[in-house]
C-alpha cells in the first residue's frame, strides 16, 4: 500500500485527463491511498461549471464529482492558475462563481503538502 | 497569495515533514502557453517551504535559459527575469542538457552563472535520485 498524490495538468478534452481519473479509481480499488488530486496548469479548467458536454459524450466534470463524493478524495484547485483561465469564486459583477462543487480552492502550498507527504507522485 | 498562506498553516499542523527532493523538468520554450511561468511559480513555492529543488532544462526548455530575450516585444511579462531570484530561494542545482543545446545550435551558455551542463544520458542517470519529478 502506497500513498499517492496525483497532479492533473490537462483540460477536460485531453484524453490524459480521463486516464488520470481512471488511474485515481484504480489506485483505490487496488488498496492504495490517494492523498489528493491537485489540478494545475490547464488542468484547472476541469473545475469549470460552465463547460458543457454534448449529451452523447462523457461528462468528465460529473465523473470527477462523483469520484470525489464516493471516495472523499480532495480535489485541490490552484486558484492562481484557475483565475487566469476564467474561473472564479467571486460573485462580484461581472464575475460569476463558476467553480464546481466538489473542488477545494487551494494554492501551490497544497502541492507542496501533497507531494511531500506522498510516497509517489504521478503527474498527467 | 492568500491561498498559499492557508496552506502554510496546514503544513505547520502536519509537521514534521521530511525534506523532499524535487526535480522540476522544463521541456517547453519560454512563452509556450504558461508552462515556463507556472513551472517557475511551483519551484519557488516548493523552495519557500524549504524543499530541496533542482531545475532541469531539456529539449526546447533550453531556450528558457538563453540571455537577451525580449518578452515585452510579444506583450508578455518577463518571467525569465525572476531566474535572478533563484539563489535567494536556495535553488542552486540547475542542469542544462548539453545535447539539447547542441541540437538547436546553441552555445554552452545560459543566464545562469553556475549551471551544470550534462548529456542526456547523465541527466537520465541523475533523475532516479529525486523523490518527486514534475514536468512542464
Amino acid at each position: 500500500m502506497s500513498r499517492y498524490a496525483l497532479i492533473v495538468s490537462t483540460p477536460p478534452f485531453d484524453n490524459k485527463t480521463q486516464t488520470a481519473l481512471d488511474f485515481a479509481k484504480q489506485l483505490l480499488q487496488s488498496g492504495h491511498q490517494l492523498l489528493g488530486v491537485f489540478f494545475y496548469q490547464d488542468g484547472v479548467t476541469n473545475a469549470n461549471a460552465f463547460v458543457q458536454t454534448p449529451s452523447d459524450e462523457t461528462n468528465l466534470l460529473h465523473a470527477w464529482q462523483s469520484f470525489q463524493q464516493q471516495s472523499d478524495t480532495p480535489l485541490h484547485l490552484c486558484i492562481s492558475a484557475a483565475e487566469r483561465r476564467g474561473l472564479t469564486d467571486s460573485n462580484e459583477a461581472p464575475l460569476v462563481h463558476n467553480i464546481s462543487e466538489g473542488f477545494t480552492i487551494s494554492g501551490l502550498g497544497e502541492l507542496v503538502v501533497l507531494t511531500s507527504k506522498a510516497d509517489k507522485t504521478v503527474q498527467l | 497569495m492568500s491561498s498559499s498562506q492557508n496552506s502554510a498553516t496546514n503544513l505547520q499542523e502536519m509537521s514534521p515533514i521530511t525534506v523532499t527532493r524535487y526535480a522540476i523538468i522544463n521541456t517547453s520554450a519560454p512563452f509556450d502557453r504558461l508552462k515556463g511561468k507556472e513551472s517557475l511559480d511551483a519551484a519557488l513555492i516548493l523552495a519557500s517551504y524549504e524543499m530541496d529543488v533542482s531545475l532541469f532544462f531539456i529539449g526546447n526548455g533550453v531556450y528558457q535559459t538563453q540571455a537577451n530575450q525580449q518578452a515585452e516585444s510579444i506583450a508578455h511579462k518577463d518571467y525569465l527575469a525572476t531566474f535572478k531570484a533563484l539563489e535567494f530561494y536556495d535553488i542552486e542545482d540547475i542542469y542544462l542538457c548539453q545535447d539539447s543545446l547542441t541540437e538547436r545550435g546553441l552555445a554552452t551558455d545560459s543566464v545562469f552563472d553556475d549551471a551544470q551542463y550534462l548529456s542526456a544520458e547523465q541527466i537520465k542517470a541523475l533523475l532516479p535520485q529525486f523523490d518527486v519529478v514534475l514536468t512542464f
